[in-house]
């Protein structure tokens, strides 16, 4: 298992470029000196171009849904419109009260408007404190569960890659079914 | 709410004036209101984001497993992870929610289930999501699916994997944000590895 993940990883660098030069010649001779290595890249490579090759158009609705709200009047005019009491409403009152609205909006909202920081810099070593109080204790078996969760997500997502790899495999071997795909 | 006992016809006696007085007030509400709903749930508006609940297929209760964890929490496994699995940390760096769902399937409602995961796909594609993989061997059926950034095909901002496996169990995984698909890729086959090691020693 370990020899074919590395195998893997080997043939997804280079198909992708990021090998040097030596590497990929080391790839290249590979190639022509072990069969089972070569039909792995033979099949990364139709699987590459074969996603390369996958249409994304844009579905008819999003393009639907553009135009109407080209056409469609600016909220900004709709809103001052609903302030105005319309186009020719009496507009200064109101106004002074959507300043004093806004105000109070800023004065109760605090840090709602502000720019907010960029995420939190997590703490280099949540677990390794001397003396942890019970809130880091906390905080520390929270980050190690959520990791442990995350493992296992990607875990699932690897479930269903094995199981197309293994579909890919067999296909190999095996002449397809009418109601067999990938 | 006190609006919801005011009988409608009472706002007839308020002229356009004390209406348009009313107006920002309301508009302050409307701000505030979203102000803070955005800080409390801010994933669900992001495009990579897709809600389960909303497909009615399983309740909460039936779930085997349900993982959630989003924003600050990832950032800080992210951050806690950046030596001991820089790979890891990298990946989870540029994402903002990581989801699983999973349950066991009755053996006589496999074949609607299997239904509903091909809807789910349909109705997602028709939101914009792409088709990244199809598996439909035998027992098991699966998609993966990915969202791109609006107008580029190289950036996915979400990705989707729901299957139902041999063994009658439906998975639906949902990752939010800058997707790297070749580190997730790699992350998903070491992890799956390393699962079906631990698997392979508690069995023995």
């Amino acid at each position: 298992m370990p020899d074919e993940h590395t195998t893997t990883d080997l043939i997804e660098a280079y198909l992708d470029g990021e090998l040097s030069e030596a590497e990929r010649r080391g790839v290249l001779a590979r190639e022509a000196e072990d069969p089972h290595f070569a039909e792995e890249l033979a099949l990364a490579r139709r699987i590459q171009s074969g996603l390369r090759s996958m249409a994304v158009e844009c579905p008819p609705e999003v393009v639907t849904a553009v135009v109407s709200r080209t056409a469609a009047p600016s909220w900004t005019r709709r809103l001052v419109d609903l302030v105005t009491g319309g186009p020719s409403g009496q507009w200064r009152p109101a106004l002074v009260s959507v300043a004093a609205a806004l105000a109070l909006l800023v004065v109760f909202s605090g840090d709602l408007l502000r720019p907010r920081p960029a995420e939190p810099t997590p703490p280099a070593a949540p677990v390794a404190q001397a003396a942890p109080s019970t809130a880091e204790t906390v905080q520390a078996s929270e980050v190690e569960a959520a990791q442990r969760d995350i493992e296992l997500a990607f875990a699932y997502l690897g479930q269903l890659g094995r199981t197309a790899e293994s579909s890919v495999r067999r296909l190999r071997t095996e002449p397809p079914r009418s109601d067999d795909g990938i | 709410m006190v609006s919801s006992r005011v009988p409608p016809r009472r706002w007839r006696r308020f002229g356009p004036v004390a209406r348009r007085r009313f107006a920002p007030w309301l508009l302050l509400a409307l701000l505030s209101s979203a102000a803070f709903g955005a800080d409390v749930n801010p994933i669900q508006a992001e495009p990579g984001f897709v809600d389960f609940d909303g497909f009615k297929l399983f309740t909460r209760d039936e779930l085997d497993v349900h993982i959630s964890v989003r924003g600050p929490l990832l950032a800080l496994v992210a951050g806690a992870t950046k030596e001991s699995d820089p790979e890891l940390s990298k990946a989870l760096g540029a994402l903002q929610g990581v989801e699983v769902r999973a349950y066991t399937v009755g053996e006589g409602n496999r074949d609607s289930v299997h239904g509903e995961l091909e809807k789910m796909a349909d109705r997602l594609r028709e939101t914009g999501w792409s088709t990244a993989m199809t598996v439909k061997v035998d027992r098991d059926h699966g998609y993966a699916m990915l969202r791109f950034k609006k107008g580029q095909e190289s950036d996915p901002v979400g990705l989707v994997a729901m299957y139902l496996t041999e063994s009658n169990e439906a998975v639906f995984v949902n990752i939010v944000g800058d997707i790297d698909t070749r580190n997730i890729g790699r992350l998903a086959r070491r992890f799956d590895l390393d699962l079906l090691a631990v698997d392979g020693e508690s069995a023995k």
